[in-house]
């Protein structure tokens, strides 16, 4: 079992920050290697050296292993949007056909396939949340294979409701999904290095994931995973370090082929020697814990939300049916959730509102006492 | 008004000559301080606003248009000079028996998207070389662009001064004969902006791109698209929640949009407002501008003519005249290319700190160098002939 990590970071005393699905803290070792990183450009190094090439690809590895890919899949991308852009310039799109996506999935990942439908004149299909309070994740998951169909040319989700951490079977989607012929698309954005996750096991055609969230990383550098179909496909921005034999810097010859694997799609500049250190150190770290363990010591913290349910100040879903580090409270209705937000702020509690939903996301940095901090604050707004 | 040597702002030591702005730009100490600061904002990520997604963002528009006179609603965002490039290079056609034209060496990211839009669609890639049989190369290359531009041509794109040598092409002439045959005109403005005066009005490119590492001293990661109507309403190749309408309201993120926020901003890369990068690209557009551009090109032509002066006829180095270079960037040519490599392992092993691209030996001077660097780089290219 994980102690609490509190002291890798530099969270003040007295601040209950339980919002990691907006934003980490960073960790000290990342605050030191992003400085020094900075303070490398004082006098400038050269930029494709082998410290850089190292570095980059040591993480493509790092990456890979975290969600069960071989490095060669592993691409830098600024954003979700930039990776989710990449299955929706490839992905083959034709009049009557659909795309499935969660309704209230991030916008994105919605956005990326809405306007891909509306050129093809093909059906955005998105599936609402059914009422079921017993088990909406999996009324939900059915919904949603429901919902696929012959016609069905990609299904996009995120891997959990971003808003309450609902968790779709994604074994059982991906498993449609291949059945009718359809691309698979995953946003792991809310889950990667928090929780499990399989690439070999569910198969997607690409998987992104941001970097500022749960890889302690820094913000506007993530990853994604490019699945082997869409491998060979055309990147939409040209990048000259993509191209193989892009080491020659003085030379000016053009080079027709690619970088091995998913390494043309990295973004343009991507040897950030700010954020990819950065980026680095977040990765060993939540690596190193393991993300069972995170699962495991989230769970214990959100045992001290239950008398706050019991007593029907608010409600959650069960615990099957959502992931440990991020739980969606729904408060008695008639309650303003913003004015609970702020509220919880003047109190040092910080959570988001999403939707409906109180948005709580712990890490190993909380404590028993962040929570407690929080149904006592919730309490009191709420009497 | 004359600049001195602002070396001072900078924390480069005082034996190196750096002469290689062309390459990247060396950190001030203020923009250092502003990346430290950024980098520091998520130790404990702040209450996340959306102000604060906005503001540092909507500043560094209108910075970035002040410099190029051009208004903040046309600037987008962008990671590097390809995806700025892969915006006029998404939207523009081309058809068979169709030209894209470009000088020849031209950047790589500038070249490969047309190469692979010209591959795919059958049209022709029309690189001009640099003339080698010409007095005055500046004048001839200008002149072979402009015959190259014919009714066929789709899209003319080029760099305000070449990267290899720092040639300087005739923006307005160039530009008219592509508005006149219809092209789509694209401009990198990477090798010139900060240090050379760009005037968006006077140039009217469809579309302008500009990394910030180099002659901004900005920091990696985080350019600049600025876009003419006609690629203003053109579709973006990646969606965004932030560049939707209304997305300014983080509770609403959900009601899907189909607008997009006003101007340029649908082209803004994910994750734009980054807390790094912004604010430290936010000082050196600050400290460009305080420094003002033509005084730049003023310091940097006298520490020029130290140079000329010191390598005098030794050697048989030669330089575009001064009318035909930019002051900030250019090519020392050699008597014998194929040493280059060696020559600048024997620079670097005495310092000093410039470039080969091509067949030149590259080198771009700044604010932070002084006479000195330019007389030890004159020293130590006859010392590696001789």
């Amino acid at each position: 079992m994980l102690s609490c990590q509190r002291d890798l970071f530099s969270l003040p005393e007295g601040l209950h920050y339980l919002n990691c699905a907006a934003r980490a803290p960073l960790l000290k070792s990342a605050e030191a290697v992003g400085i020094a990183g900075l303070q490398g450009q004082r006098v400038p190094e050269p930029l494709l050296n082998e410290a850089s090439y190292r570095l980059s690809e040591g993480l493509r590895t790092q990456l890979g292993q975290l969600i069960n890919a071989p490095a060669d899949a592993i691409a830098f991308a600024p954003a979700a949007s930039y990776g989710l852009a990449i299955a929706a310039h490839n992905v083959p799109l034709r009049r009557g056909q659909n795309a499935v996506l969660p309704d209230g999935d991030f916008p994105s990942d919605v956005y990326a396939w809405m306007n891909r439908c509306a050129e093809a004149g093909a059906e955005l299909r998105l599936v609402p949340c059914p009422p079921d309070a017993e088990r909406p994740a999996r009324a939900w998951s059915e919904h949603l294979l429901e919902a696929i169909d012959r016609h069905t040319a990609v299904v996009n989700l995120s891997t959990l409701n971003w808003s309450d951490g609902l968790r779709f079977d994604l074994a059982a989607i991906g498993a449609r999904a291949r059945e009718v012929g359809a691309w698979f698309v995953l946003d792991g954005s809310q889950t990667i290095g928090a929780a499990p996750f399989d690439c070999a096991a569910l198969q997607p055609d690409l998987v992104v994931c941001v970097g500022h969230k749960w890889l302690l990383g820094p913000y506007q550098f993530g990853f994604v995973a490019v699945g082997e179909r869409l491998r060979a496909a055309r990147p939409f921005e040209q990048s000259w370090g993509n191209r193989a034999g892009s080491e020659d810097v003085a030379g000016s010859a053009y080079h027709t082929d690619y970088r091995p694997g998913a390494r043309r799609f990295d973004v343009g500049e991507h040897g950030n020697p700010i954020a990819l250190p950065m980026l680095n150190e977040g990765v060993q770290q939540v690596a190193g814990w393991g993300a069972s363990a995170i699962q495991a010591y989230c769970a214990q913290l959100n045992r001290r939300l239950e008398p706050l349910c019991r007593e029907e100040r608010a409600r959650m879903a069960p615990a099957d049916q959502r992931y440990e580090h991020i739980v969606g409270l729904s408060l008695p209705p008639g309650v303003e959730l913003p004015r609970i937000v702020t509220g919880l702020r003047a109190r040092k509690v910080h959570v988001s509102q999403r939707r409906t939903s109180l948005r709580v996301s712990p890490h190993v940095y909380n404590t028993p006492e962040d929570m407690d901090a929080l149904c006592d604050a919730l309490t009191a707004l709420l009497r | 008004m004359a600049l001195d040597c602002q070396r001072h702002l900078f924390s480069l030591p005082a034996d190196e000559h750096y002469i290689n702005c062309a390459y990247m730009g060396p950190l001030m100490k203020s923009v250092e301080a502003a990346g430290i600061a950024g980098v520091r904002r998520k130790v404990v990520p702040r209450t996340i606003v959306p102000r604060d997604f906005f503001t540092e963002c909507e500043q560094l528009r209108q910075r970035f248009g002040t410099l190029v006179n051009a208004s903040a609603g046309r600037v987008a965002l962008v990671p590097a000079v390809s995806y700025g490039v892969a915006i006029g290079s998404h939207n523009r056609k081309l058809r068979r028996g169709q030209n894209v034209v470009l000088p020849g060496e031209e950047f790589p990211s500038n070249v490969y998207a047309w190469m692979d839009h010209c591959a795919r669609e059958g049209a022709e890639l029309r690189l001009v070389p640099r003339p080698t049989d010409a007095q005055r190369v500046g004048a001839a290359w200008n002149a072979r662009l402009l015959e190259a531009i014919d009714a066929d041509t789709a899209a003319v794109t080029l760099t305000a001064v070449h990267w290899t040598d720092g040639t300087r092409f005739d923006l307005e002439a160039i530009g008219r004969r592509a508005r006149e045959v219809g092209a789509l005109y694209v401009v990198d403005g990477t090798q010139s902006i900060g240090a050379l005066a760009f005037d968006w009005a006077r140039v009217q490119p469809d579309l302008l791109v500009c990394a910030s590492y180099k002659w901004l001293l900005g920091p990696y990661q985080l350019g600049f698209a600025v876009l003419g109507d006609q690629l203003l309403n053109a579709a973006p190749f990646e969606h965004n929640w932030i560049n939707r309408e209304n997305s300014e309201d983080f509770a609403a993120l959900v009601d899907y949009r189909t607008g997009y926020q006003a101007g340029a901003r649908r082209f803004d890369v994910g994750e734009h407002s980054n807390p790094i990068t912004v604010p430290m690209l936010l000082e050196s557009l600050r400290q460009i501008l305080a420094w003002d551009v033509d005084a730049i090109q003023v310091y940097c032509a006298s520490l020029g003519r130290v140079l000329e002066e010191a390598l005098g006829e030794h050697g048989g180095f030669t330089l575009n005249p001064p009318a035909e270079r930019g002051a900030h960037l250019f090519g020392v040519r050699v008597p014998h290319p194929e040493l280059i490599p060696a020559i600048l392992a024997q620079l670097a092993a005495r310092k000093v700190f410039v470039s080969q691209r091509g067949t030149s030996v590259r080198v771009s001077p700044h604010v932070y160098n002084t006479p000195e660097d330019m007389l030890a780089l004159a020293e130590a290219l006859k010392a590696a002939i001789s």
